[in-house]
């Protein structure tokens, strides 16, 4: 006799051992103590939550000789029959093989005969949803009619592929998921009779892992007390279940605040290397991170955090709510990606090395309210830019006892979000900064370039003419062009090159150029700000961030 | 094969006696062989993980011990002749279904013998005797898509028959996701068999995609974990076949523990190594001729080998990643491509605003699109586009049509 694994086993003989579908079973229960049994049923549900197991005892009663208080005895000899398959009355049928139309009409023909030993011919087609289309249609009218002594029990999980005439024949019953509490209690009265020893925490991880399906819990409970002779400890369930010691979180999270890219990706390959699999350990940490996040908020419900994460978050950890927010939306939106990532680890550290890089969210009240100091432009935040912020603030905004490791001092006017994309050849910007320049030198000296300009391409030269030198920031020059139209900006672009090359030639330094169209339609812009103006707050934040309205 | 069935570790240790190509991984072994002996065997088992990780190996492994006569030290001894048969797919009590091509399959009626036809056969032989000798090779057959259900229909009817001996009778279902896809039909008429199947019976179903696979499945299985094989390890066994240190690190990180693969790759290093060059050219230069040559090329590896196209974008990856990784840290300590450290050393000093984690985003996105058919030459200018634009360090965006707003 080989090994009956346990959802086999175990599987409910009695309406009041099916777990978590009261719903279901106390309905049936009445119907049939009221003779008021329906002759078409159909049991829809999720995986492994009963609904075959329903059905075959719901097939039991109905043909038991002596039912006690509507369940079957179980022991009369439709009962043990039923159980063994070998009842000439009760027949299950796969659907999902025995799907044509012909199938169908053979079991047309075997409804005509009376019962054998029982009171009814019970069918049970599992799997129903995948009987063709002429098989479903073959199968009304016997459906809608059928003998008094039969009664049809349809099994799936998929009732949105059953027809709507197949749906309307019968009484449909949907099976629940079933919660973790109710898998938990289960298991634990199974290890109970079955003398084995155990640590609730670790049932309860098994019940989180199965997903609301109680076969899914009983293959993996199979799976563990193969794996550990005698006692089931918390550390063998996670090492069987692959879930990962929340102290493994707890240090990367750690790292990552420390902003140690290099030990963060130390830390990941030796994870990956020791085994473990990227899709379990995104989930462990995007559950740890939520956690951490429900912590943050001040919400005292019980959370699975460790001791060791508790304290840290109570003291040292600079992470705000917000930042675990954001942290958590990057991390949701890999999870969902990872099905189609072709090199899976690559894009994990990627990943991490982009939460280390992650600056302190600001509230933008706090910024209105002028809690944070603000001059010149704030950054956008990360979630919107998706890209790794090198970029600099300037200055700091700093809200929390923390600093962006990469400052540099820059004005950064690629920030106005209406300035097009304008940085002409990818040359290498470095080049010797030993004179200073201000925009004043490049005034005096634009007659000068405009004349060089003029040599080499006359058509620039004349849209350089009524153009003004708006700023310079020790590398980029700014130039507004007033009414300038969108092809000279084109044009200008194009050929940056050679005005770059002019102006190193009578200024001998090398810069980066940016155009900009300035709008001098008064009248447009005008009746613009009077509409914005109704709302304050957009007002403010208008004035906050130096914007500008661009439509 | 050539090069790669000369691979032989000597220092690695292998208990098994069956194959001794196989990297055992022990923890999972241990596993199996425990709830075994311990008598707990369940009726169906899930092997998954990614490629070229042994599943299948272990999957013939365990079918093997199962029913040898001979077990020594709880390993199957590999030279009864259950173990010889099962080794050469010839015993009769161990069946293998795999995706196959319809062949003069008419309906789903129809036995499943009637998928081979004599060129079908032969390749199928040939790969068989491939498999035997050399554990990590695949059974692709020509024109094979899914599992078809005729096979499912036909074990049905093998099951219903009793063994021959009282033996373990064991269903190997190998890309067991091709029940699923592309239409579940193979997979739904397997689901009641698949739950209650008669006694002494093994499912061992093995897949590198388990997402695929139905929840209904999945729920009747045990599942077992394989990870890809270490990078240690593997590379290890690449340069003991006479492979170059650095190459071999390169070749181990593209496979991703792929013991397959790296064999493959390392056959084909130089060539792999100049059309990355090519690439990468053509993502740091302004000229469309330079793109114009890599699309060329793309697009011929496309029409010609497209495992090596494949390979080549998760070279890329692989560059732009030691570029994120050395602009972050500032260290060379774990860089794949060591031999051009100074290359990535000046390129992260230029264009230090570049958005490195965008462009691997990039180019992984472009791979999806090119497998989903997306138009070749379109897709590779839109990656050096929207690379060029990251390494300048904009802000990337999605086109969207309200941005199209005419001046």
């Amino acid at each position: 006799m080989s090994y009956q694994v346990l959802s086999l086993k175990l599987r409910p003989q009695r309406f009041d051992e099916v777990v978590g579908q009261m719903h279901v079973t106390r309905t049936l229960q009445n119907a049939i103590g009221l003779d008021r049994v329906a002759h078409g049923y159909i049991f829809s549900g999720p995986r492994g939550v009963g609904k075959t197991t329903t059905a075959r005892i719901l097939a039991k009663v109905l043909n038991c000789k002596n039912p006690h208080e509507n369940n079957p005895c179980g022991t009369c000899v439709n009962c043990t029959e039923i159980t063994q398959g070998s009842s000439l009355d009760v027949q299950e049928l796969d659907g999902a093989s025995n799907r044509g139309i012909d199938e169908i009409r053979d079991l047309r023909e075997a409804v005509k005969y009376p019962p054998n030993s029982g009171k009814y011919r019970i069918y049970i087609i599992d799997e129903v949803h995948m009987l063709t289309g002429p098989a479903f249609n073959a199968l009304l009218k016997t459906l809608e009619e059928p003998p008094p002594h039969v009664i049809f029990i349809m099994a799936t999980t998929d009732a949105h592929k059953v027809p709507a005439t197949i749906l309307s024949r019968t009484q449909r019953f949907d099976f629940k998921q079933i919660s973790i509490n109710d898998i938990s209690d289960y298991l634990t009265q199974i290890l109970e009779s079955e003398n084995i020893k155990y640590d609730p925490d670790g049932i309860r991880l098994i019940a989180q892992k199965a997903d609301g399906s109680l076969r899914d819990s009983l293959s993996l409970l199979d799976q563990i007390m193969a794996y550990a002779s005698d006692a089931l400890d918390v550390e063998t369930i996670r090492d069987v279940l692959g879930i990962i010691k929340e102290n493994v979180f707890l240090n990367i999270i750690q790292t990552i605040e420390k902003r140690d890219h290099k030990a963060v990706i130390h830390q990941l390959s030796q994870f990956i290397d020791a085994g473990f699999a990227i899709s379990d350990f995104i989930s462990g940490f995007n559950e740890f991170l939520r956690n951490c996040m429900i912590h943050k908020t001040g919400e005292s419900a019980k959370l699975n955090l460790s001791e060791n994460s508790l304290s840290w978050l109570q003291t040292d950890c600079r992470f705000s709510t917000a930042d675990f927010l954001r942290m958590l939306d990057l991390s949701l939106q890999f999870e969902s990606k990872l099905r189609f990532l072709q090199q899976p680890q690559i894009s994990l550290e990627a990943l991490f090395i982009k939460l280390s890089m992650m600056d302190a969210s600001v509230d933008i009240a706090s910024i209105l309210s002028g809690e944070v100091p603000n001059t010149g432009s704030v950054k956008k935040p990360e979630l919107q830019k998706s890209s790794i912020t090198e970029k600099p603030t300037s200055p700091p905004i700093q809200s929390e006892p923390m600093e962006s490791p990469r400052l540099k001092e820059k004005h950064s006017v690629a920030e106005k979000p209406d300035t097009p994309p304008t940085l002409p050849a990818v040359s290498e910007p470095d080049s010797q900064q030993d004179r200073n320049l201000t925009v004043d030198d490049f005034r005096n000296s634009w007659n000068e370039i405009i004349e060089g300009l003029e040599e080499k391409n006359s058509k620039i030269a004349h849209f350089l003419e009524g153009a003004i030198l708006s700023s310079f920031d020790g590398k980029q020059l700014l130039i507004e062009l007033i009414n300038g139209h969108r092809f000279q900006l084109k044009t200008l672009e194009k050929d940056a090159e050679q005005i770059i090359s002019v102006i190193n030639d009578k200024l001998n330094q090398k810069i980066r150029i940016k155009f900009h169209i300035q709008e001098n339609n008064e009248e447009k812009s005008e009746k613009r700000k009077l509409e914005s103006a109704e709302h304050p707050l957009f007002m403010k934040v208008l004035e906050t961030f130096e914007g500008e309205i661009i439509r | 094969m050539g090069k790669s069935a000369k691979i032989k570790p000597s220092n690695l240790a292998n208990p098994l006696m069956i194959s001794s190509d196989l990297l055992i991984n022990n923890k999972n072994w241990n596993r199996l062989v425990r709830s075994w002996s311990s008598e707990k065997l369940p009726h169906a088992l899930l092997f998954h993980g990614p490629e070229g990780a042994g599943k299948e190996g272990h999957a013939l492994e365990l079918a093997a011990l199962l029913n040898c006569t001979a077990i020594t030290n709880k390993e199957p001894c590999g030279s009864c002749p259950s173990c010889k048969k099962t080794r050469s797919f010839q015993h009769e009590n161990v069946k293998l279904i795999l995706p196959l091509p319809r062949g003069n399959i008419k309906s789903s009626d129809d036995s499943i013998v009637k998928a081979f036809t004599n060129s079908t056969l032969k390749e199928y032989w040939e790969l068989l005797k491939q498999k035997e000798n050399e554990p990590y090779s695949p059974i692709r057959l020509t024109g094979a898509n899914t599992i078809l259900i005729n096979s499912i229909r036909d074990l049905k009817h093998d099951l219903a028959l009793s063994t021959v001996n009282n033996e373990w009778r064991i269903i190997l279902i190998f890309q067991a996701e091709k029940l699923c896809l592309p239409s579940p039909e193979a997979a739904h008429s397997l689901l009641k068999v698949l739950e209650e199947p008669p006694e002494k019976t093994l499912f061992i179903l093995v897949s590198s995609q388990p997402g695929a696979i139905l929840d209904t499945i999945r729920s009747r299985c045990q599942s077992v974990y394989f990870p890809p094989i270490s990078v240690q390890v593997l590379q290890e066994r690449l340069v003991q076949s006479g492979a170059d240190p650095v190459q071999a690190a390169v070749m181990v990180r593209i496979s991703g523990g792929n013991v397959r693969l790296s064999q493959e790759l390392i056959e084909n290093s130089t060539d792999l190594m100049e059309k990355l060059y090519l690439l990468l050219n053509a993502c740091f230069s302004s000229d469309p001729s330079i793109w114009n040559k890599c699309i060329d090329t793309i697009a011929r590896l496309k029409t010609k080998d497209i495992s090596q196209m494949e390979q080549l974008f998760r070279c890329a990856v692989l560059f732009f990643r030691d570029l994120l990784y050395y602009s972050a840290t500032g260290s060379d300590d774990e860089i794949i491509f060591k031999n051009k450290m100074s290359k990535i050393d000046k390129l992260s000093k230029s264009y230090s605003e570049a958005d490195w984690h965008s462009c691997i985003q990039h180019i992984e996105n472009t791979q999806n699109y090119i497998s989903r058919n997306g138009y070749l030459p379109l897709q590779i200018i839109c990656m050096i586009l929207d690379i060029q634009k990251s390494l300048r360090g904009e802000i990337y965006e999605p086109f969207r049509l309200s941005d199209w707003t005419p001046v």
